[in-house]
């Protein structure tokens, strides 16, 4: 039960490589656009995590932000009631770390995290400019389609 | 009448141009070979000024330009421009063996004088002259008009000078128009005015012999009666006026109902203005609706894209990753610790398992409890990491896929969003062209209020209504007292018979009435039995010319022209066709010139038919019947033809043409000349050559010839 | 003279075969009156004559020898009497 459930994340932030700020604002409808079709993601964080499925899932080396100027878009309180993102941040840090204690450390887990997205996000813009001529919101979900129908 | 010549001035193009027809009543075919732009409209219009003035130029020659175009001038210079015609006319006098012909000829010269000021021109009236030819010289007939007028009337111009589109007037104009325009020419034709004004003054002259009969004055019966008639003779003139002025109206108000009722149809066609502001309003609501459920359905497009189903399919792979190495530790029996329960039960006790004291109050308990904590502490630190995998282990589960069916739920999703984006893009397109074409229709009646037009269509049903209504009534009231005339004739005869004053009287009254039967018999027997075999010719000539057309003889079967003088079409089984749309353009021009032909024929005019273009839009076997027809049909014939419209006529020609010219205009080089006519000036150039002839000035580019 | 006369004197002349003979040569003498008048109109369409007078002068010129023509008949009767 996700009331039950205790986010490690809260006090710490989701942040991406400041060049990233722009394709951002423009593929979340929470950057000011109104246009589902041209900004297909609700929120921020869903193009965040869109980032770091697809780049944990091609296995993509996260990016060390450490080095990085970055900008924070939210905080991980948003992942609150979304246990199912909390538990996913945590395999994928597992998988990515190949140690299960870096569950106790979620500081490293969120660096994980926002290293695969920084990677993984470039891909995602390829596929929302797939096709200039058509809604980003087609080219992404078709390039998705085609990805998830790969094995 | 025939022409002889026309000698032409500074009238447009023609700079100096003669033109010869010919007489021959064996070759009675003048052909004047010129392509476009080469003068045949200019000279039409020229004979016709000659003939009768600005009356006859386009738009009454108000801002028409007589001069050549390029004519270079100083100013104040006067620029004279002159038409000269020589014609002959069949003169007839009563010999004592019956009617003797004999011919004169007549010279007809107009002229003007423009001046140019800048761009713009003024033009003086034109000044005619009519002469008589004859052995001794010519000789000056007064006033000039008259003649012409006579010989020619203006209503005939278009049967005698017929542009070959402008002629289609005939039968393509509808109502009112089209039937003055074929009653004007049939009754100037068959010379019905003359009769109609000889009929006016006869009854003139019999109202004067009853005034001399009442002026008698012996008799009071006779008196009333004579003074009663002189009154009827009044009203029936008032009468007759009134009533042919009710038929024009009604025919006029009835042509305004056809039209406003065609004006109606084509609105309601479009579309009633209400009807279709509800029908937008309507769409406008659906499109609303179907706005919706795009925009719900793209928002549940987005929400594909923060679906736990996406995180899932997407991070299946390594999420399993994850997953094995907890599963490593729950067979590794690190998952769960279940010890740290047992312990803290045991500090709820006094005794431990073993049996020792754990009484806090005694010191060795004291030290046992304190060993139990610690343990409790430390284990708890380890637990809080193995807790937190236990937790994700056992919760996380339901982020794994099950079996292969349950691989891809996000595809799925995403295929049924797809399908319901495109099944509403498909409606909403729809529903958007339905929009569009709604508009665009609103947008073309806008103007047209269908409500005032019935508005104005019950006032002209009325007004023509009331002209009918007027018409019977004049008609009925015109009956009667021609009755009362009729026996208050008898009774003046009787009277005037016994008066010593009366035999005179009577005589006059006599020839007056007898003159008045003879004109009226003739008046009737030229509308009904000419108009007849006009009718009947222009059937017979129309055929024959169309009945090489496998197109429109199938179609055609009759021609003829109705008692109101209407030229009508039929069909197989009499059925009425519409000249203007069930014709092709050949029949058209033919069934014109079948009618103009006809016309001339039966009223034995010996008058020129000059047509211009007269074999456009045929070909073939059908534009040979018509040049054949017109030659044999005419009795004077003079066409203005290009080389297109004589090909394949060629031979028609050798044999009928009596003259044959060509006109070129220089300024045809080099496009479609062959030679530079090394002519500076616009102007029309005339050479000899015949239909089958080319000379250095009038050779033309192949291509171009032959269109 | 005009365009289209023979036409039209051809129908009067045979409308005028059908008038009553009211004396000898009365039929003669109207075809005649007929054929002036028209004339007479044709003449005044081109010189606008005094129309009126002339066709009045022609009817009463035939009325009179109708009359004439009459009295004689009845004076010859009259004298045989």
């Amino acid at each position: 039960m996700a009331q039950e459930y205790h986010n490690p994340f809260a006090g710490i932030d989701l942040i991406a490589p400041i060049e990233q700020r722009d394709v951002y604002d423009r593929y979340c409808q929470t950057g000011g656009r109104s246009s589902v079709d041209r900004s297909p993601f609700p929120r921020m964080v869903d193009f965040w995590f869109a980032g770091l499925s697809l780049a944990a899932r091609e296995d993509l080396k996260p990016i060390d932000l450490g080095s990085h100027e970055t900008f924070k878009f939210i905080e991980g309180t948003i992942l609150d009631r979304d246990v199912g993102r909390v538990q996913a941040v945590m395999l994928v840090a597992i998988a990515a770390d190949g140690n299960v204690e870096i569950v106790g450390e979620p500081r490293r887990m969120m660096a994980v995290a926002n290293g695969l997205a920084a990677a993984g996000v470039p891909r995602i813009v390829d596929m929302l400019q797939y096709d200039r001529n058509q809604d980003p919101i087609w080219n992404l979900s078709d390039s998705l389609d085609e990805v998830l129908r790969e094995k | 009448m025939k022409l002889i010549r026309a000698e032409f001035e500074n009238f447009r193009l023609l700079r100096n141009l003669s033109l010869d027809f010919s007489t021959d009543s064996t070759k009675k075919l003048t052909v004047i070979r010129a392509e476009n732009e080469s003068g045949k409209t200019t000279i039409l219009n020229g004979l016709q000024w000659a003939l009768y003035g600005d009356e006859a130029l386009p738009g009454k020659g108000r801002d028409y330009r007589l001069h050549p175009i390029d004519w270079e001038v100083s100013a104040e210079e006067q620029i004279p421009i002159s038409v000269q015609m020589d014609f002959e006319i069949p003169k007839f006098r009563q010999g004592p063996r019956g009617l003797v012909e004999t011919t004169k000829q007549y010279r007809i010269v107009r002229s003007a004088y423009e001046t140019l000021s800048g761009v713009k021109h003024t033009r003086t009236s034109s000044t005619v002259r009519l002469f008589e030819l004859t052995d001794r010289g010519s000789e000056p007939i007064e006033p000039p008009e008259a003649l012409v007028h006579e010989e020619l009337p203006p209503e005939l111009r278009e049967v005698f000078f017929t542009d070959g589109d402008r002629a289609l007037s005939f039968i393509e104009t509808t109502g009112v128009a089209k039937l003055n325009s074929v009653r004007d020419a049939i009754r100037s034709l068959l010379g019905l005015d003359v009769i109609k004004d000889a009929l006016k003054h006869v009854r003139k002259t019999g109202s004067e012999i009853n005034k001399a009969a009442k002026a008698i004055g012996t008799d009071e019966t006779l008196t009333q009666i004579t003074a009663r008639l002189e009154q009827i003779e009044i009203e029936s003139e008032a009468l007759e006026e009134k009533i042919e002025d009710s038929k024009l109206q009604f025919a006029s108000f009835d042509q305004k109902l056809s039209e406003i009722q065609k004006e109606i149809e084509a609105a309601l066609i479009r579309g009633d203005q209400e009807k279709l502001k509800r029908d937008i309003g309507q769409v406008k609501q659906q499109l609303e609706k179907i706005d919706k459920l795009q925009t719900r359905a793209a928002k549940e497009h987005s929400d594909l894209f923060k679906s736990p189903l996406l995180l899932r399919d997407l991070l299946a792979p390594v999420l399993r990753k994850g997953l094995d190495k907890l599963s490593d530790l729950q067979t590794q029996g690190k998952l769960p610790n279940a010890t740290i329960p047992v312990l803290e039960e045991r500090l709820k006790a006094t005794t431990c398992i073993c049996g020792e004291s754990l009484d806090p109050s005694d010191t060795k308990g004291k030290q046992r409890r304190d060993h139990i904590q610690c343990l409790i502490d430390e284990s708890r630190k380890v637990d809080a990491l193995q807790g937190r995998l236990t937790n994700l282990y056992y919760s996380s589960r339901s982020l794994e896929q099950e079996d292969a069916t349950d691989s891809n739920r996000w595809v799925a999703k995403y295929e049924e969003v797809i399908e319901r984006r495109y099944q509403l893009e498909g409606v909403r397109d729809e529903q958007g062209k339905k929009f569009k074409a709604l508009e665009i229709q609103l947008d073309r009646i806008t103007d047209t209020d269908v409500q005032g037009l019935r508005t104005i269509q019950r006032d002209y049903k009325n007004q023509r209504d009331r002209f009918n209504t007027d018409w019977v009534k004049y008609e009925t009231q015109l009956e009667e007292i021609k009755k009362q005339h009729r026996s208050l004739v008898m009774q003046r005869e009787n009277l005037l018979r016994q008066q010593r004053r009366g035999a005179r009287i009577l005589a006059r009254l006599e020839v007056a009435s007898d003159v008045e039967r003879v004109l009226n018999n003739s008046y009737d027997r030229m509308t009904n039995e000419e108009l007849v075999k006009v009718s009947q010719l222009m059937n017979s000539i129309f055929l024959n010319m169309i009945g090489a057309d496998p197109e429109q003889g199938a179609i055609i079967r009759k021609a003829e022209i109705s008692d109101d003088f209407d030229i009508l079409v039929y069909g197989p089984n009499d059925r009425p066709l519409n000249p203007d749309r069930d014709l092709n353009g050949a029949s058209r021009r033919a069934l014109t010139l079948a009618f103009i032909l006809a016309l001339t024929k039966v009223s034995e005019v010996k008058a020129p038919n000059v047509i211009d273009t007269p074999l456009g839009m045929m070909s073939g076997y059908v534009k040979k019947s018509v040049l054949k027809t017109a030659i044999r049909e005419s009795s004077q014939l003079i066409l203005f033809l290009t080389r297109s419209e004589l090909a394949d006529c060629e031979e028609i020609l050798d044999a009928e043409a009596g003259q044959v010219i060509t006109l070129t205009n220089p300024a045809h080089y080099p496009r479609m000349l062959v030679n530079d006519p090394e002519v500076k000036e616009r102007m029309v150039l005339r050479c000899e050559c015949n239909h089958r002839e080319e000379c250095g000035l009038c050779q033309r580019q192949m291509d171009v010839g032959a269109n | 003279m005009p365009l289209n006369d023979r036409k039209i004197i051809t129908i009067i002349l045979n409308e005028c075969k059908t008038i009553e003979e009211r004396s000898t040569g009365y039929k003669e003498e109207l075809r005649e009156v007929i054929i002036e008048i028209i004339a007479a109109e044709r003449q005044h369409r081109v010189q606008g004559t005094n129309i009126q007078q002339k066709i009045n002068d022609k009817c009463y010129s035939a009325g009179d020898f109708l009359a004439e023509s009459r009295g004689l008949t009845k004076t010859r009767k009259g004298g045989i009497q």
